[in-house]
């Protein structure tokens, strides 16, 4: 099953890597650098699910995550927050499911299809 | 000595960092930190964020360079400074490398000077300037973006540190004439030791220490050791004249020494190997515990079991001294270090203990911790001058290289003129024995016994007997009778 996902996160080594990663098995990758752009993205085509980093540069992850739950155009969209730090992150960040870097794509995939209830991908 | 802080200063919160700056770093100011990889720039970056997160700022640490925020807080996360719970609240971690690529300077201020004003951030690291550089279409572009920054800054009082590689061409670069400040961060080798080094090339509007002092990155984070030559003179201590004399408690030295050595004052004990110095400096420190003062013993080679031993068989009751709080003995072993840190520790001692009396027993074990040997005689010197501003007694021995011989070659250029008093303690062979002879090379300001007398080193510790009448040339250790 192809998916649309949206990648945000300001180091765009990492980024890229799962994008090529998710785009070899065919899926539709978009990449945003900070949540703000993250957020524009969204107004262009709506993704089946978003990876976002947790500390980004103007809009971080938290705050992306709120604003797309305030808008019910986005509200449903399941997000994967990934960081180095699970201790930084707040409570009720409003997130669907925790990545801990580093992590290898087997487990991203895993948790992909986990959020999406998609058991193709 | 004292700690330089006046207002308006930011605390780096690195131990001895704020000294070297001259009290710290300007509020609203702009610094470059240089440094080759692996100098400690990112340690030390972090290490100030974090410090001043602890204190209430706002703080941001923005990465232009390829290490990734998983791996820099992966390494991070074994120092002592790490506090987890102060990422994100007060700490934002944010990568601007593709920010920069895509949009060039112009789009990498707007997204500093946004972040800046949305976290209200006080304090902001900024690691790669080396990536602006690259970026930069000219020189003249890169300058542009210094002095954008410098804009940003008095705008918000926002702190900025920039770190920057030294990988590229050193020597004057345009850029650092219009920072606030430039510390330089190495690593070198000399000879076949590692060191750390910091130097601080400018600081606007304060006096920062000049020269090179050595730095260490432990599991605790950076540590500067300024220089203790260049360190600020505390207030004055004690008038010699208003302490006692110190009193080894043998009644022949006493009696040589005019009731012993002069309060607040230091002492060289000049001696070959075996001659017993470090007995020496043992009853030193046994007869200040008789009279209640507080003695620190500090040593290269004799750990302290050994010297309670030897003080058993002395019968100076050293231990019974260490029971009541009166004695310490701190080893320092003869291998690489620094030779700061060894000071910093016996002075912190000095003050945590209340000491009055100290023996510094060979002076030639500093050479191992020394980064190099021509500082020894400049570290002696501001060490024995800070002791005496403290009050203390110092005895510090050193080794003669010649066992017997006429000369008397002292080892260390320089030290004997920085010694209020010399101790001179020879062997010397008379009639087939050897016998040990002490004599008063100097007493500053005092009026002392010229005589050399034998000692002994005997089971009530160090006697001294009387003046060889019938014997000259001792010193030389080649002695002989004169004929009635």
């Amino acid at each position: 099953m192809k998916l649309a996902i949206l990648i945000v996160d300001d180091e765009f080594g990492l980024a890229d890597m799962i994008s090529d990663l998710l785009g070899d098995r065919g899926h539709d990758v978009v990449l945003a650098i900070d949540g703000q752009r993250g957020l524009t993205c969204l107004e262009a085509r709506v993704p089946d699910v978003v990876v976002t980093d947790l500390m980004m540069p103007v809009v971080d992850g938290p705050e992306m995550i709120r604003r797309m739950k305030a808008d019910v155009r986005f509200a449903a969209i399941p997000v994967i927050l990934m960081t180095a730090l699970p201790e930084a992150v707040p409570a009720g960040a409003g997130h669907d499911a925790l990545l801990v870097k580093p992590f290898g794509i087997r487990l991203l995939i895993e948790t992909i299809a986990r959020v999406t209830m998609r058991d193709d991908i | 000595m004292t700690e330089q802080r006046a207002t308006g200063f930011v605390e780096t919160g690195v131990p001895g960092l704020d000294r070297v700056l001259g009290g710290g770093l300007s509020r609203g100011g702009v610094y470059i930190v240089e440094g080759a990889p692996g100098s400690g720039k990112t340690i030390l970056g972090n290490q100030i964020c974090f410090h001043r997160a602890g204190a209430g700022d706002s703080t941001l640490y923005v990465t232009l360079l390829a290490e990734s925020h998983t791996r820099m807080i992966s390494h991070l996360r074994g120092m002592g400074f790490f506090r987890a719970d102060l990422v994100r609240s007060a700490i934002a971690y944010t990568s601007a490398f593709k920010i920069l690529e895509s949009t060039g300077l112009d789009g990498l201020l707007r997204s500093i000077r946004d972040s800046i004003t949305q976290r209200e951030a006080t304090f902001v690291v900024l690691d790669g300037l080396v990536s602006i550089e690259e970026f930069a279409p000219s020189a003249r572009d890169f300058k542009k973006f210094i002095h954008e920054m410098q804009t940003i800054t008095a705008m918000t009082n926002c702190t900025i540190l920039l770190l920057s590689s030294t990988e590229r061409a050193g020597g004057f670069k345009p850029e650092h004439t219009m920072v606030d400040g430039l510390i330089e961060l190495a690593d070198t080798v000399v000879g076949v030791q590692a060191q750390r080094s910091i130097i601080v090339r400018k600081m606007r509007g304060v006096r920062q220490l000049v020269g090179k002092h050595a730095m260490e990155i432990t599991d605790a984070g950076v540590k500067i050791r300024p220089r203790i030559e260049t360190l600020e003179r505390g207030p004055e201590g004690p008038d010699r004249g208003d302490l006692p004399r110190m009193k080894f408690n043998v009644g022949g030295l006493d009696f040589m020494l005019h009731g012993g050595l002069p309060g607040g004052s230091n002492t060289l004990a000049l001696g070959p190997s075996g001659v017993g110095k470090t007995m020496l400096g043992l009853q030193f420190i046994a007869g200040g515990a008789e009279h209640d003062q507080a003695g620190l013993y500090v040593g290269f080679y004799e750990r302290p079991g050994a010297l309670l031993e030897k003080s058993r068989r002395l019968g100076l009751g050293l231990e019974a001294a260490q029971t009541r709080g009166l004695v310490h003995l701190r080893w320092e072993p003869p291998i690489e270090g620094v030779l700061d840190a060894v000071v910093e520790r016996v002075l912190v001692e000095v003050e945590q203990r209340d000491i009055k009396r100290l023996c510094f027993d060979g002076l030639h074990g500093f050479r191992f911790h020394a980064e190099y040997p021509d500082r020894t005689r400049a570290v002696v010197s501001a060490l024995a001058d800070e002791l005496a501003r403290r009050g203390v007694t110092t005895l510090f021995t050193l080794e003669l290289p010649e066992l017997i011989g006429s000369d008397i070659v002292i080892p260390i250029d320089g030290v004997s003129p920085i010694a209020d008093n010399i101790l001179l303690m020879r062997h010397v062979e008379v009639r087939a024995q050897l016998h040990r002879l002490i004599s008063i090379l100097k007493l500053r300001d005092s009026a002392y016994e010229g005589g050399i007398r034998e000692f002994q080193i005997t089971d009530r510790g160090i006697v001294v007997s009387d003046t060889f009448e019938s014997v000259e040339q001792m010193l030389t250790g080649a002695a002989h009778v004169v004929p009635e």
